[in-house]
Formats: structure tokens, C-alpha cells, sequence
């Protein structure tokens, strides 16, 4: 619906549209400019009062005089001076302006609206991230301010080929977001199909990143996550260098990173922060602790249940001796343990962070050594279920954690009916499964499987001058990073 | 490189790996399955002895490219006989592998149900293993999956044979003919036709160029391995007459349980990726003419091969053993067929 040049018709589509007879948080204010009359629309709390004194009321009321603009562009040409006006020619327009904290501004005479920037949120401050801690690297994370995010990733790469291309997302109840790569490194094909996906979202309101990102995935009903959130500014901007494409939400101090590889999804920034050495130990470490997480409750079940003849004698005699005691059978008594232990880990992340990792303890330790106490479960399987969970909190990627404990229950179910050879064929099922994903079109377990050319950087963390080339996932023509060797200075034969 | 060209060769890698698996586990149940219990000691050069006709039949059908000038084997058939010949030749390598995937099902099933004694009947476990394989039969995934674990499987089998080989005694190696000399002629007769996955694997797109030898390395695993077991144990135990999962197991039936179990993990799980490659290959191969495969053929050939297996193991692994030392002869007599045709061809250009 265009807005013509009688204040009257606009005021009144615009008190319907903001339903202003039972929203009061819609004001207006009703002024003169130009020698006619003018209304100010804006949301209580969305704008500065201050902002709209000083910068549009009082500049605006001086231009009582002045001849009335034709249209707002021949307004901002000739009489209004502000750096961040938008002109808005339907009312929807207007109405999505004074949603997003602009103060919109009708003139009788005027086919159109003057929208300013007034905007004034409120917000978090910059705070460290709570799933993605570090050692050594830096200890910002995002806030839940679109403009706030973009900044952060702007200041740690200031260059003018770091494109934010702004849109909006939902139907009905739209949303801002902002797609962020590098110009030139981004692959361009892998773009387009972002920004396809991107517009055959027909949802009425999306809330927050991970809503996005189960609308945007390739496989929505696998196991694994096929994207990376991140709550880390640098880790956002390492992706950006090796060509991927981030994108930001209003409202979530998460960032959506994609294609995504499952490398991704174990390395920390702590790896390349560290020294090369160190980084390779904690990933070797980390990977130790998935396959413990995933294997190590179902081989238990296996080996005691259908291969006692492979344990030990010693181990497989204690075992059974604390087991006559047990009133449950091993199966029943690691799903039990694995399911407690998630339940700890669930109910630590709901209550505050003060009591959190003390209700993780003390929860832990008394209910373990209660339950032994009490004949419910066996001692060794404690220290087994202990073992996995710490191995599945170890995985840096909080929804490949999940994904984790869930393939350790169904190892452990796999286990308890068909042995060892009922996981064998579990892992024969699940690798399949991994390496048929896709992220974004981009083979999930690339590039392993299939090889595709790449830096040293998978397990092992080569030294950071021997990684010179991008990922797979950038443009093929901005593959190297730097032409020569990086330490220029060291005259040693490599 | 080009991006394209890049994900091009990274793409034929896994295809490559597929194909290899496919080979060794072939080779190697062949082996133990039929040549082992006939010539004991002498198994190991038997298998070596057996790849000959193989090899043979592969340079054969590499000729048939070079002459044809072509880069596939369907595009040489068709060069050669025309439309008919490649409709041939991919029935008879899709129908080879079919066999080849039924015999690896009913090995994999009577090793789960009679070898190991895991819970359950033989129509459950064919359900499950059917419903696993239903799983794993994605286009990609599955050689992606065979390429991704290679490491894995490499190293296990590696770990088995340093456990082995501190009971290995030389002496155990002579006489070089075998203890069961006299059955040597009927092993290398059972053992004709291992050698027709090599065929494929030399025959193949990906074995092109520089990576023609590290592609065959797997193949010669088999035989390795037959010998380390000489060395380690005596020939006697090595001709025992036994029942089909008896015989797969024999490989490890004297080392310490722990090594058993995986070494029955490791066989385990390359027989049900090479069952799953074979059913893959299987219906790309009779696809080939039609250019298009249909994504739920490969699944209805499974579903086919699981039913079969409702039928008596014993009966079947009868069949499927008198059935085995021909399967080269059909590859062979394709690839005689389409030779005076390339030749005539080739002197026409």
C-alpha cells in the first residue's frame, strides 16, 4: 500500500497497521515542518528519546519555512542533513522501519516517509563464550547484537574484501541477518547456493541461528550437525580466511558457519593458538576421548557379556565376583549409568552457572559411590561410564557431543544383543553414514574421504608456516595463501 | 589441477579403495575357503600361482582398450561389438558380481550365526545383516566409508601379523610343494578363478596410469598372509577337513583371544563392506547400457540376496563353490569375443 501525500490517510493506515489503540509501546507525535503537518512514528524502547530530540525533532522544526519536498528523496536532497535516513514508500515499509527502531516521519504533502536512525538496544556487553573456552586464545565472544557480531569479526579482519551483505529472514515476522565472506576467497558457487537456500526459506519467523540451521542443512535427519556454531569472533573469521561463509543473526551470539567439514567439529582454536607440538597432543587426546566416548561402555558390555574368554583373568574374576552381588544384568546397568550421567550433565547446564558445576560433582561422587555402595551397579563400570562421558565433553562441538552420547547408546544396545560384531557392523554403518553426508554440497568427511588437496591440519597440527594453502571449500584461484615460505628470515633447507 | 579435476581424482581414489577391498576379501575368503584345505603349507604360492590366469585375462582386456582406443572397458565392447557387446559384458561382470555378493553374504551370515555364536537365527541375522547393508548402500558413502576406514583396517591387519610373527618358524616353510602335495593339482583347479576381482581392478578407470602398482598392493595380502600361517603353524592343522566358519576362523584359532576377536572384527567388517561394494558394482555394471541407475535398484538386489540366504547355508555353499572355479571363463570368453573385432577394427582405422 503506497503512502500518499494526505497525513491524514497515512495516520490512519499507520495507527491500523501498529494497532496503536491497544499498543502503547507505538507512539507518535504530531509536529509541524514545512508550514504543514507532520507525524513521528517510532517504538518506545527501540529508539533514543534523546537522539529523537536533538537529531530529527528539533533540526526538523526549524524547517517550518521551507517549501514541502515533492517526494523524500528531493527531502533528503534539499532539507533534511542526517547520515541515516531511508526513505520508505509503503506503509509496510514504514511499519518494518519503526519494528527495526527507526523513526519514521510523515509530511502532508510528502508521497512518502522518512525513516531515521534513531536506534538504541539494549545489550549485552561482550562476554567470554560458555561453550567455547580457551587457554591461550583470545576470550571474546558474540553478543546478541547483529551490528555488535559484525563489528567484532570486522575489527580482527579490516579489510574492505570482508562482505556483509544485510537481509532479512521470515515471512511474516522477519528477522535481520547479515552473510559474511571474503571477497575472492569464498567459493562463488558454494555462495549462490547459501543465498538460494537462503530465499527458499518460507518459515513466518526464524529465532535464533540453530533454527536456522536445521532449516538450512543438507541432511536434517542425520545424527551429526552439518554446520559449525561458534560463539567465537576469531574462530568465525579462521573460517572466513579458508573461504567458508558465515552467517549472523539478530537475537543469537551464535554464528552459523557452513560448508562444514567433521575436522571442523574437532579442532579448537587452542590448536593453532598453541604451539604446533602441543596442538597436535591435546588433538590426539581428543580424539582418544570420542572413541573412548563412543566405544569404550558398548566393548565393555560385549566382552563381559559374550567375550569373557578375551579379558584378563584377574579383571574378568573381579568383575565377576562384584557382579553375583548386582541385581541387574551389565546392559542394563551401563544404559542405566550412561542415561544418570547424561542427566547430571543436563540438569548442571540448566541451574545456575554458580551451583552448575558443583551440583556436576557432588551428584557425580555421591550417586556413584552411593549406587556401589548399594550393590546397584559394579565399581569397574563407573570408572568405564566415567571415562566415556568425560571423552564426550571432551569433543569441542557442543552438538557433536550430543551426537556423541547418542551413538554411545546405541553401541552399547548394539553391544548388549550381538557383541562385538553386532558394534562392528554399527561402525561399518555409522562410517558409511558419515562419509554419505554433505555440508552444503561439500563431502562431510572431506578431506579424508575423499581426499581432496589440504594443508597438514587434520590430527596432526603441522607448524603453522608449512600450512599454505586454504581448504578444499574456497575458490579454486585463491588457493595459496602467501607465495614463498612464511618464515623468510630462517635460511635452514626444509 | 582444477577444482573439478581435483574432486574428479579424489572421487576415482575411493572408487579405487572400493575395488581393492572388494579384490582382498575375495581373494582371501577363496583362499581359505577353497585352497587351504587342499594344499596346506602350499597355499600361499597356490593363491600367487592362481592370479596368473587373472593377470591374463586382464592384459587381454587391456588390449582390447589400447586397440579400441577407449579408457573403459564398456566403451572398448562397444567399440568392438557395438551396442550388443557392451550389453554383454556388463551382464556377465554384473552377474559375476552378484555371485560374488552372494557368496560373501552366505559367508558373512555362517560366520555370524555358526562362527561366533552370536544370538539369534540364521533369518534373523540375515535380517539384521540385510537391514545393515540396506543402510550402507549409498552411491558415495560406501567407497568414501572403505576409503575413510582403510587406515583402520590396515593397521589391524598389521597388528595381527606382528602378534603372529614372533610363532613363526622357518622351518615350517619347506617343503615348498605343501604337506598334501597330492592335492595341489585340485587347488589350483578350485582356486582358478580367485583372480577375477584382480581383473576388475586392472580392467578398471581407476587403476590408470601412475597408480597401477600401488592399486594391485592389497591383492597380495592374501598370499602374505596364507604364508605367515604356514610359518606359524604345521600343515597338518592347515588341512583339516571343516566346516565353512571353522575354516575362516582357522587363521587365528591358535593366538591369544583377544587377537581372535579382532582378527573376527576385522573380517567382519571388510566382508560387509565387500558385500555391500559388490551389490554396488553389481548394478552400476548391468546399469551401464541404460546410462541411469536407478537409486532403489541396488537395494532390491540386496533384498534379493538376503532372500536367498533363507535357503540352506550348506546347500548353497555347495552350489556356490562348484560354481566358483568358473567364473573367469565367462570374462575370458567375452574378452576373446570382442579381440578379433578390435583387431579388425583397429586395421579398418
Amino acid at each position: 500500500m503506497p503512502i500518499t501525500s494526505s497525513i491524514a490517510d497515512n495516520r490512519r493506515r499507520m495507527d491500523a497497521a501498529l494497532h496503536r489503540d491497544i499498543n502503547p509501546d507505538m507512539k507518535v507525535r504530531h509536529f509541524c515542518v514545512f508550514g504543514k503537518d507532520a507525524s513521528l512514528y517510532y517504538a518506545e524502547g527501540l529508539c533514543s528519546v534523546d537522539f529523537l530530540q536533538h537529531y530529527v525533532l528539533t533540526p526538523l522544526t526549524e524547517l517550518r519555512d521551507a517549501a514541502v519536498p515533492a517526494d523524500p528523496d528531493a527531502a533528503l536532497r534539499e532539507a533534511v542533513y542526517n547520515a541515516d535516513v531511508q526513505p520508505a514508500a509503503t506503509v509496510s515499509e514504514a511499519v518494518t522501519q519503526v519494528m527495526t527502531g527507526r523513526a519514521v516521519v510523515f509530511v502532508d504533502g510528502m508521497s512518502g516517509a522518512l525513516g531515521f536512525d534513531v536506534r538504541v538496544f539494549v545489550r549485552r556487553g561482550i562476554s567470554p563464550p560458555l561453550t567455547e573456552q580457551v587457554v591461550l586464545g583470545p576470550h571474546e565472544g558474540f553478543n546478541e547484537s547483529l551490528r555488535d557480531c559484525i563489528t567484532l569479526i570486522r575489527r580482527i579482519l579490516p579489510t574492505p574484501d570482508l562482505i556483509s551483505e544485510m537481509r532479512t529472514i521470515g515471512s511474516r515476522y522477519p528477522v535481520g541477518m547479515c552473510v559474511m565472506y571474503l571477497h575472492g576467497v569464498a567459493d562463488e558457487t558454494t555462495l549462490s547456493r547459501i543465498k538460494a537456500r537462503l530465499d527458499g526459506i518460507r518459515a513466518d519467523h526464524v529465532l535464533s541461528v540453530g533454527a536456522l540451521q536445521q532449516l538450512m542443512e543438507d541432511r536434517p535427519y542425520a545424527l551429526l550437525p552439518q554446520c559449525i556454531l561458534t560463539e567465537r569472533p576469531d574462530r568465525a573469521a579462521s573460517m572466513l580466511l579458508e573461504g567458508q561463509i558465515v552467517l549472523l543473526l539478530d537475537g543469537s551470539s551464535q554464528a552459523l558457519v557452513l560448508p562444514a567439514s567433521i575436522w571442523h567439529l574437532l579442532h579448537t582454536p587452542d590448536d593453532t593458538s598453541a604451539r604446533f607440538q602441543y596442538g597436535t597432543f591435546m588433538r590426539v587426546i581428543r580424539l582418544l576421548g570420542l572413541l573412548c566416548a563412543l566405544l569404550l561402555p558398548g566393548l565393555f558390555v560385549a566382552f563381559v557379556t559374550f567375550h569373557p574368554e578375551a579379558l584378563p583373568v584377574t579383571l574378568l574374576t573381579s568383575i565377576l565376583e562384584s557382579q553375583a552381588s548386582v541385581p541387574f544384568s551389565i546392559p542394563i546397568e551401563t544404559l542405566v549409568m550412561l542415561v544418570m550421567f547424561n542427566l547430571i550433565g543436563e540438569a548442571a547446564t540448566r541451574v545456575p552457572s554458580v551451583v552448575g558445576s558443583t551440583l556436576g560433582t557432588v551428584s557425580g561422587l555421591i550417586l556413584g559411590s552411593a549406587a556401589v555402595d548399594a550393590h546397584l551397579v559394579h565399581p569397574l563400570l563407573l570408572i568405564v561410564v566415567a571415562v566415556a562421558s568425560l571423552g564426550s565433553y571432551a569433543v569441542p562441538d557442543y552438538s557433536l557431543g550430543i551426537a556423541l552420547r547418542i551413538g554411545q547408546l546405541l553401541m552399547v544396545l548394539a553391544g548388549s544383543v550381538f557383541g562385538v560384531y553386532g558394534m562392528v557392523l554399527m561402525i561399518a554403518v555409522g562410517a558409511v553414514r558419515l562419509c554419505s553426508l554433505t555440508s552444503l554440497g561439500s563431502p562431510f568427511a572431506a578431506p579424508c574421504s575423499p581426499p581432496r588437496a589440504h594443508n597438514p591440519d587434520g590430527v596432526i597440527c603441522a607448524p603453522l608456516w608449512m600450512q599454505r594453502w586454504r581448504t578444499w571449500l574456497s575458490a579454486a584461484d585463491d588457493r595459496l595463501r602467501v607465495c614463498g615460505p612464511m618464515r623468510r628470515w630462517d635460511r635452514r633447507k626444509r | 589441477m582444477s577444482q573439478l579435476t581435483s574432486r574428479a581424482a579424489g572421487e576415482k581414489r575411493t572408487r579405487l579403495s572400493l575395488l581393492q577391498l572388494l579384490c582382498a576379501v575375495s581373494l582371501w575368503r577363496t583362499a581359505v575357503t577353497q585352497v587351504l584345505p587342499l594344499c596346506g603349507a602350499s597355499a600361499w604360492w597356490v593363491t600367487l600361482a592362481c592370479l596368473l590366469p587373472g593377470i591374463g585375462t586382464a592384459a587381454l582386456l587391456r588390449w582390447i582398450m589400447y586397440l579400441t582406443h577407449t579408457d573403459t572397458l564398456p566403451e572398448a565392447f562397444r567399440a568392438g561389438l557395438g551396442k550388443a557387446g557392451m550389453w554383454l559384458l556388463s551382464a556377465v561382470l554384473g552377474a559375476l558380481l552378484l555371485v560374488e555378493g552372494l557368496s560373501g553374504l552366505t559367508v558373512l551370515i555362517t560366520l555370524f550365526t555358526q562362527g561366533v555364536g552370536t544370538r539369534g537365527t540364521p533369518f534373523t541375522l540375515s535380517l539384521l545383516t540385510g537391514g545393515a547393508l540396506l543402510l550402507s548402500l549409498h552411491r558415495e558413502g560406501l567407497s568414501r566409508a572403505v576409503h575413510f576406514l582403510r587406515w583402520g583396517m590396515i593397521a589391524a591387519t598389521v597388528l595381527i601379523a606382528a602378534c603372529l610373527l614372533p610363532d613363526a618358524r622357518l622351518d615350517q616353510l619347506f617343503p615348498l610343494y605343501g604337506v598334501a602335495d597330492a592335492s595341489v593339482p585340485e587347488a589350483l583347479k578350485a582356486g582358478i578363478s580367485l583372480a577375477w576381482p584382480l581383473t576388475l581392478l586392472l580392467t578398471g578407470p581407476c587403476a590408470k596410469g601412475d597408480g597401477l602398482s600401488r592399486a594391485v598392493l592389497p591383492v597380495f595380502a592374501a598370499p602374505a598372509a596364507l604364508l605367515l600361517l604356514t610359518l606359524i603353524m604345521p600343515g597338518e592343522l592347515l588341512t583339516r577337513p571343516a566346516a565353512l566358519a571353522d575354516l575362516l576362523l582357522l587363521p587365528a584359532k591358535y593366538a591369544p583371544n583377544a587377537l581372535q576377536i579382532l582378527y573376527l572384527c576385522l573380517l567382519m567388517l571388510t566382508m560387509f563392506l565387500a558385500v555391500g561394494a559388490a551389490v554396488q558394482l553389481a548394478t552400476e555394471q548391468l546399469c551401464i547400457p541404460q546410462k541411469r541407475c536407478p537409486g532403489w535398484l541396488p537395494h532390491a538386489v540386496l533384498i534379493g540376496l538376503v532372500l536367498i540366504q533363507t535357503a540352506d547355508a550348506g546347500t548353497l555353499w555347495e552350489l556356490l563353490s562348484a560354481v566358483q572355479p568358473w567364473l573367469l571363463v565367462p570374462l575370458a570368453g567375452v574378452a576373446l569375443l570382442c579381440l578379433p573385432a578390435s583387431i579388425i577394427r583397429r586395421k579398418i582405422v
